[in-house]
C-alpha cells in the first residue's frame, strides 16, 4: 500500500484523516444558475442527443401532465456536478469519477432556481489494478428549488489516486483506438434513426414483464468535440471537466495561484494547466494512464437516463438511476446503452419497475454497470407518478 | 458536383437567408457571465450581475461580441472539401444586449471569390453577413466576415506553421504575463470624456495566454455551434464530403481543428489554435475596458495575420489614432478611433484591430450619448444604409491609422 513512494506522497494517512474529519458537514455550492431557462435545456438536450420533445417543444409539452417544458432529470448535473471533486484534499492526486446514484423527486422547469448543498459522505481507502492505493470519496448533494422543495439527490464518488501510479501500472496500455469503418458508421446511423421515444403513449406497469429488454440506443462515435465542447450550459461552464472548469486566461492564473497543488503544469510550456484536461487532451490522458481523451462520466449517466425516459414515456418518471463506470470511454469509442427489466413492485401508490442498465463499447466491453427505478402509471389500480408537481 | 457547378450554386445562394444551427436565443445572466469568463474578461459591466444592475443600462450587459453565441458568424457555404479560416471581420454595434433580450440572426452569403495565398495556394474567400436583432425587431449589430477556404492537402505542404511546437516559457516570461494580468485596467463607471482623449493616447494593453486547450474549449463551447452525436452523424449523412477521415477511418469536421491536434495537422498547422472570433473578442475586451461603461463600442474591425497556437501568448496594445464628431441620424456622436496591435511572444504581429468608440462628451446635453433603448424608449434606428459607422463631419487630432 505504502510501497509506492509517489502514491504515498499524495495519498498520505494524515490527509485521509483530515478529509474524514469533514464527513457530515454541509457546504453550499450556490446555484450556478440564476435561473433555469429554455435555451440551456435545449443545449443540454442537444449535447446528450436526447430527442424527447418534452424538453424542447413547448406546444407538445403543454399537453403533457407537466403542462409545460421540463428539463431532463439529469440536467441537475449542470447546476452542480455530482462528482466528489468539490470535497478537495489530496493535493496533487488525480480524480476519476467512479460512479453515481441519483434520485429525482420533482421536475425542473424554466424559471426554477436550484440551490445545491453538499457534504462529504464516505472517505474510504481502496486499492485497484489501475493505480494501486486509492481513496474513494463519496459526496451527497441535495438540490432544492426556489420553494425550498427537494428536487433531487445525488451521490457521486471519485477515486483519488496518484497520476504517476496510474500511468506506471499501465492497465490500459494494450488498448488501441479502434479502426472505424463505413459499416460502423452505417450501424450507428441506423441506431440513431431507430431510436424510439415513447412520448405521450403511456406505458402501463401491468404491460411490463421481468426480462423485458429495452432497445439499445447509441451515443457515438465519441469525438473530442463532444467532450471538450460539451456546452451543456450556454456559457460552457461545464465544458470538459464538468464543473471544474475555471474560466479562461486570468481566471486560470488566479485559481492556480490560490491552489498551486491543483494545477498540473504542461511539460511543453512549463505553464500551470488544468489537471482535468485528460478529458480534452489525448496526450495528457495518456500521461495519466488512459489511452485517450475520455468522456465525462455524467454524460454516460445522461445517455442511460435517455434510454429509460424514452422507454417509460412522459406518463412515467425515472425516479432513480445509478451507474458505476468500470471502463474509460475514450475518443473513437461508440457506446451502446442497454437495459433489462429485473423487478416490479408496488410501493404505496407508486408502481415501480426495476431495471439493470449498462453500456457496452464497440469492443463489446461493458464500460458502465448500473440500475434504475422507473415509476409507471397503472391501468388497474390507483396510482401516483412523481414529477408533475405544478 | 464539379467545382464550376459548385461555384455557380454558391452564386445562386448569395443573399439567400441561410439555415443556421440554433445557438442561443435568450441572453441570460449566466450565459453572459460565462462568455465574459471565456474571454478572460473581468469587466464588471459584463461579468457581475449586481454591478450591471447599478449602471445606466440597468442590467448586466453582454460583451458586444457575445452575439457570436447567437450566430457564430461562420458563413462557410459549400466547398465541402475546403477547410475554412476566418481572416477578417467587421462588427458594427447599434445596441446593448441585456439580460432577458431575445435575439435572432439573419445570416447570408454575400460573395465567393477566388484568391491565391502563400499559405495554401489557390482557394476562395467567402464573405458573409449576419444581422442580429432583438425581440423588438431592432437591429442590435451587424457582422461582416471573410473566411479563407483552402485546400488542406496544399496547406500541408506550403504552410509555414506545420512544424510549430508549443513555446517553452521561462520563469521571467511567466512572471511578466502574470504581472500583465494583474495590471489590467478597467475604466468602469468613471466616464471617459471625448474631450480628454487625444490621438496618440495609449488605450492600454492586455495579455491573453499562454493559450491552453481550456481557453479555446471554453470559448468555442460558449459559442454553442458544435454538432453533437446524432446531429453530427446526420450532418455527415447530408454532407458526406464535409467530413474529414483520419488514418483510423474516424470522422470529424475541419472546424474542430481548434481543439484537435490531428485535424490541425491535417490543415497544415502543427498545433491547434485559437478561434478567430475569440481573438476579436480579446481586442473588444481591451477597448471596452478602456472606454468605460458609458461609452459605446460602435465598430470593431479585425484583420488576422497569423495564427495563435496553443502555448502562444498574445499581447494586445491599443492607441488612439483619431477623434472626430460623426453624425448619425441627425445626432452628433463623439467618436474615437483606436488601433490595437496583437503580437505573439516572438513579437510577431498576429492581428490588427480597429475600433470606433462613441464616448461621452461635455458638449452634449444628453447623457450618456447612446442608451440601451428599453422598449419604452424611442428606438435608435442606426446609421443610414451604406454609411458605415457614421458620416464624419468634423475631425481633429488626426493621425495615420496605420
Amino acid at each position: 500500500m505504502g510501497s509506492d513512494p509517489v502514491n504515498a506522497l499524495v495519498i498520505s494517512d494524515a490527509e485521509i484523516d483530515r478529509i474524514k474529519d469533514r464527513i457530515g458537514a454541509w457546504y453550499k455550492s450556490g446555484p450556478q444558475y440564476l435561473s433555469v431557462n429554455q435555451d440551456d435545456i435545449r443545449l443540454y438536450v442537444e449535447s446528450t442527443s436526447d430527442s424527447n420533445p418534452l424538453y424542447v417543444d413547448e406546444r407538445y409539452a403543454r399537453e403533457t401532465r407537466f403542462g409545460g417544458l421540463i428539463a431532463p432529470n439529469t440536467f441537475l448535473s449542470l447546476i452542480a456536478h455530482y462528482t466528489a471533486t468539490q470535497i478537495g484534499g489530496f493535493p496533487g492526486a488525480h480524480s476519476f469519477h467512479a460512479g453515481n446514484r441519483l434520485e429525482f423527486y420533482r421536475s425542473v422547469r424554466p424559471g426554477d432556481v436550484i440551490s445545491p448543498s453538499y457534504r462529504p459522505y464516505i472517505v474510504e481507502e481502496k486499492s485497484g489494478s489501475f493505480a494501486g492505493r486509492m481513496i474513494l470519496v463519496d459526496m451527497e448533494i441535495l438540490y432544492r428549488n426556489q420553494r425550498d422543495e427537494l428536487v433531487g439527490k445525488a451521490h457521486g464518488h471519485v477515486f483519488r489516486l496518484s497520476r504517476e501510479s496510474a500511468r506506471g501500472n499501465g492497465k490500459y496500455r494494450s488498448v488501441r483506438r479502434s479502426k472505424f469503418t463505413s459499416e460502423d458508421l452505417d450501424r450507428i446511423k441506423a441506431a440513431y434513426a431507430a431510436e424510439k421515444v415513447r412520448g405521450d403513449v403511456p406505458r402501463f406497469w401491468e404491460d411490463v414483464q421481468i426480462g423485458d429488454t429495452l432497445a439499445p440506443i447509441v451515443r457515438g462515435p465519441l469525438r473530442l468535440a463532444e467532450v471538450a465542447l460539451r456546452s451543456w450550459h450556454g456559457g460552457g461552464r461545464l465544458v470538459g471537466a464538468g464543473g471544474a472548469v475555471l474560466g479562461a486566461h486570468y481566471y486560470q492564473f488566479e485559481e492556480y495561484q490560490k491552489r498551486s497543488s491543483f494545477a498540473e503544469a504542461d511539460d511543453r510550456t512549463g505553464v500551470a494547466d488544468n489537471p482535468h484536461r485528460g478529458h480534452w487532451e489525448d496526450d495528457f490522458a495518456r500521461k495519466i494512464g488512459v489511452p485517450g481523451a475520455y468522456d465525462i462520466a455524467v454524460q454516460r449517466t445522461a445517455w442511460l437516463a435517455s434510454l429509460l425516459t424514452n422507454w417509460a414515456g412522459d406518463a412515467g418518471w425515472m425516479k432513480t438511476i445509478w451507474a458505476n463506470f468500470v471502463r474509460f470511454n475514450v475518443t473513437g469509442d461508440t457506446t451502446w446503452a442497454e437495459a433489462e427489466v429485473v423487478g416490479k413492485e408496488v410501493r404505496g401508490r407508486e408502481h415501480h419497475v426495476e431495471l439493470d442498465v449498462w453500456t457496452t463499447n464497440q469492443r463489446s466491453e461493458r464500460s458502465t454497470i448500473g440500475g434504475g427505478v422507473v415509476v409507471l402509471p397503472s391501468r388497474e389500480r390507483d396510482f401516483t407518478v412523481p414529477g408533475g408537481n405544478f | 458536383m464539379r467545382l464550376d457547378e459548385e461555384l455557380a450554386r454558391l452564386n445562386r445562394l448569395v443573399d439567400v437567408p441561410l439555415r443556421r444551427k440554433k445557438q442561443h436565443e435568450l441572453a441570460t445572466a449566466d450565459s453572459i457571465i460565462a462568455y465574459a469568463r471565456a474571454i478572460g474578461s473581468r469587466n464588471p459591466l459584463y461579468s457581475q450581475y449586481a454591478y450591471g444592475q447599478g449602471t445606466f443600462i440597468g442590467s448586466l450587459a453582454a460583451h458586444p461580441t457575445y452575439l457570436v453565441c447567437v450566430d457564430s458568424g461562420a458563413i462557410t457555404v459549400g466547398l465541402s472539401e475546403f477547410a475554412a479560416a476566418q481572416v477578417k471581420s467587421t462588427w458594427t454595434f447599434m445596441r446593448y444586449v441585456r439580460v432577458g433580450d431575445r435575439l435572432s440572426a439573419d445570416a447570408r452569403l454575400k460573395s465567393t471569390r477566388p484568391v491565391t495565398t502563400a499559405f495554401a495556394g489557390a482557394g476562395y474567400v467567402q464573405t458573409g453577413e449576419v444581422v442580429f436583432r432583438n425581440q423588438h425587431g431592432f437591429e442590435v449589430a451587424d457582422l461582416t466576415v471573410e473566411h479563407l477556404r483552402f485546400q488542406p492537402e496544399i496547406a500541408r505542404s506550403l504552410s509555414p506553421y506545420r512544424d510549430r511546437k508549443r513555446h517553452r516559457y521561462s520563469t521571467d516570461e511567466i512572471e511578466a504575463i502574470m504581472a500583465a494580468y494583474e495590471a489590467e485596467e478597467i475604466r468602469g463607471e468613471d466616464p471617459r470624456y471625448w474631450e480628454n482623449v487625444s490621438a496618440g493616447d495609449s488605450v492600454g494593453s492586455i495579455v491573453r495566454g499562454p493559450l491552453t486547450s481550456e481557453d479555446v474549449s471554453l470559448y468555442v463551447g460558449a459559442v454553442g455551434d458544435t454538432l453533437f452525436f446524432r446531429e453530427f452523424v446526420d450532418f455527415m449523412d447530408r454532407h458526406p464530403r464535409a467530413a474529414v477521415w483520419d488514418d483510423d477511418g474516424f470522422p470529424d469536421l475541419w472546424q474542430n481543428a481548434v481543439i484537435n491536434v490531428e485535424l490541425a495537422s491535417a490543415c497544415g498547422f502543427g498545433l491547434p489554435m485559437a478561434s478567430s472570433r475569440q481573438r476579436s473578442a480579446w481586442a473588444e475586451n481591451l477597448v471596452t475596458n478602456w472606454m468605460g461603461d458609458l461609452a459605446l463600442l460602435r465598430q470593431l474591425r479585425t484583420k488576422l495575420l497569423r495564427q495563435v497556437f496553443y502555448g502562444d501568448t498574445v499581447w494586445l496594445d491599443g492607441v488612439v489614432v483619431d477623434k472626430s464628431i460623426v453624425e448619425c441620424e441627425g445626432v452628433s456622436k463623439y467618436a474615437v478611433a483606436v488601433k490595437v496591435d496583437a503580437r505573439n511572444q516572438f513579437g510577431e504581429l498576429v492581428a490588427v484591430h480597429y475600433a470606433e468608440v462613441w464616448c461621452v462628451s461635455h458638449c452634449v446635453e444628453t447623457f450618456p450619448p447612446v442608451l440601451a433603448f428599453p422598449p419604452a424608449f424611442e428606438p435608435f434606428r442606426g446609421p443610414p444604409k451604406g454609411s458605415g459607422p457614421g458620416r464624419h463631419v468634423k475631425s481633429s487630432n488626426r493621425t495615420s491609422p496605420g
